[in-house]
């Protein structure tokens, strides 16, 4: 069973914890909606369609509204220290969170208890908030954009607007990236890193790239990067090989993206809405 | 009058990332726009500490506010209501460091996408609508989105108005990147 | 025609994904699966269902189960 953890761009929206459903393009959770759109919302309704093609339960969403404030996010930091270590569940993916190295080392110590440890997945806030702490090791997969591995990469920014020039020059030198990130202990056991081309690395280096089709516009498109991560959360929480989920879900993700026809105006529902048919081929692929 | 916090000793390198990393450092021309800055943040709730500067920051005053880092732009709102604008904000662990200042442009079709550090902001190039906003990862970047997206770029909000964290302050600049090249 | 979808001693996804294989294959009719855990049970159930095929019956057999659908 899979958790998601984030906030919604509502200040209003109250503190829920169940089970998350889809209805049309709206998210459904607890009695309240939220529009599938860019962020956390993104994230559940591509983990919904994907776990649906799998045969997979409902996952539970621990949300909050939060508009960048922070109170949100500090509300459910609190709720998930006091919860979160009743659960069991198999995975949990931490997402749009405002970064909080005093609240983020405590969920993560509840976590650290349990006794039967989740897998972890950070993205978005969390995944700076994990990096920032210095606690990225603690995590089983981040997945960064090339950007976001640039910030991994160095050791003195504490967020990617303060990464400094000479590293995101570097951009295009994905493996020395890779290796400064994992030299200076700010990169998690793997790595799904969503681009131009993706990669799925570890400690080792680069283990696959992943690059068609090829679609310029889904860079520009705001959720591209969460349905990733939605779908690689989905097939983590099935028991799949983090490695093997990662290049799966990349692979999906592109031909999601591809079936859309996207232009850089594209929004991301459109592409949810492609998941299971684009999973379905990618399993088609692998077993001919 | 504030009290003189204690001096902040610097952690060494390689040591373990200290509690500090998501804190910031505002750095003033003198000691009354400390403390007119200091009142206005108190004002506002934000939890701040006074203290004398690390030695990195050069500074005519001997007194700077540490501030929480991830929400800069909100708190440049705070201090721009109360009319004291700071010289400089810096990380505390690392005071050396700038906003990134690279902007990567990329044209895709009738679209034009600008990046700033993380964020991406997408334009209709005929129209000059904002088609989409992408990258980041705190809070206010949907929220950014949800009130930028299908406005043309002349009516739609500054992510320095609305925004609160850095990730709002990176689109900022995306924002003002696409503005400059954009204009007439 | 009656097919089988032997998948026992895989583990997830693959029980799904070799049923799903057959629904594509066969398109209507009758496929009984065997699987051996609860988990597997229940997600080729939950995942049948999404592609328009009925769980007709589920017995219990030897330490796992026996799973027939059907589609019209």
């Amino acid at each position: 069973m899979l958790a998601l953890v984030g906030t919604v761009p509502h200040r209003d929206f109250p503190l829920v914890d169940s089970e998350v459903s889809l209805h049309d393009d709206e998210v459904c959770i607890q009695g309240e909606q939220v529009t599938v759109n860019r962020g956390t919302p993104a994230l559940l309704a591509a983990t919904i369609k994907a776990g649906e093609f799998l045969g997979q339960p409902a996952p539970h969403g621990y949300l909050v509204g939060d508009i960048g404030l922070g109170d949100g996010s500090r509300r459910l930091y609190e709720y998930l220290i006091q919860h979160l270590g009743e659960s069991d569940f198999q995975a949990i993916t931490f997402h749009y969170m405002q970064p909080d190295i005093g609240c983020h080392n405590r969920v993560l110590f509840v976590m650290e208890q349990m006794s039967e440890r989740p897998i972890l997945i950070a993205d978005a806030g969390s995944m700076y908030a994990a990096k920032m702490s210095g606690k990225a090791m603690a995590y089983d997969l981040f997945t960064p954009d090339i950007g976001e591995l640039a910030f991994l990469a160095d050791e003195e920014a504490p967020h990617p607007f303060y990464t400094r020039g000479f590293i995101l020059h570097e951009e295009n030198r994905v493996p020395e990236l890779i290796a400064r990130a994992y030299a200076h202990k700010n990169a998690p056991q793997n790595l799904l890193i969503k681009g131009e081309q993706d990669y799925v690395a570890n400690q080792e280096g680069i283990q696959a790239t992943i690059n068609h089709p090829m679609d310029e516009a889904m860079e520009a498109i705001g959720g591209t990067g969460d349905t990733l991560t939605g779908i690689v959360s989905v097939l983590i929480s099935t028991g799949m090989e983090i490695g093997e989920a990662a290049t799966i879900a990349a692979r999906a993700n592109r031909l999601a993206g591809h079936y859309a026809e996207p232009t850089a105006a594209t929004q991301v529902m459109e592409i949810v809405s492609h998941i299971p048919k684009a999973l379905e081929d990618v399993f088609c692929e692998k077993n001919r | 009058m504030s009290v003189l916090g204690l001096f902040k000793r610097k952690q060494p390198k390689g040591s373990s990332p200290d509690q500090s990393r998501d804190r910031g450092i505002l750095v003033f021309e003198n000691t009354s726009e400390v403390i007119r800055a200091e009142t206005a943040l108190k004002k506002e709730g934000w939890k701040i500490r006074v203290m004398g500067p690390p030695p990195e920051v050069r500074s005519g005053c001997d007194l700077v506010i540490e501030i929480p880092l991830i929400e800069e732009l909100s708190i440049l709102r705070t201090l721009q209501a109360a009319d004291v604008t700071p010289k400089d904000i810096v990380p505390v662990s690392s005071p050396l460091l700038r906003p990134v200042d690279l902007f990567q442009t990329k044209e895709l079709g009738r679209y034009l996408m600008i990046r700033a550090a993380n964020m991406k902001l997408t334009i209709d190039k005929r129209t000059l609508t904002i088609v989409n906003v992408s990258g980041g990862g705190c809070p206010d970047v949907p929220y950014l989105a949800q009130e930028m997206v299908g406005k043309p770029l002349a009516d739609a909000p500054s992510p320095r108005e609305i925004g609160h964290t850095l990730c709002g302050y990176a689109l900022q600049l995306a924002y003002e990147e696409v503005k400059r090249q954009c204009s007439p | 025609m009656n097919t089988t979808v032997d998948a026992r001693g895989f583990s997830c996804p693959q029980p799904v994904l070799m049923t799903l294989d057959e629904i594509t294959k066969v398109d209507t009719g009758e496929i009984v699966v065997l699987v051996d855990t609860d988990t597997s049970k229940e997600n080729v159930s939950r995942a049948v269902t999404g592609k328009g095929w009925q769980v007709k019956d589920v017995q219990e057999e030897g330490k796992g189960y026996r799973i027939t659908i059907s589609k019209d």
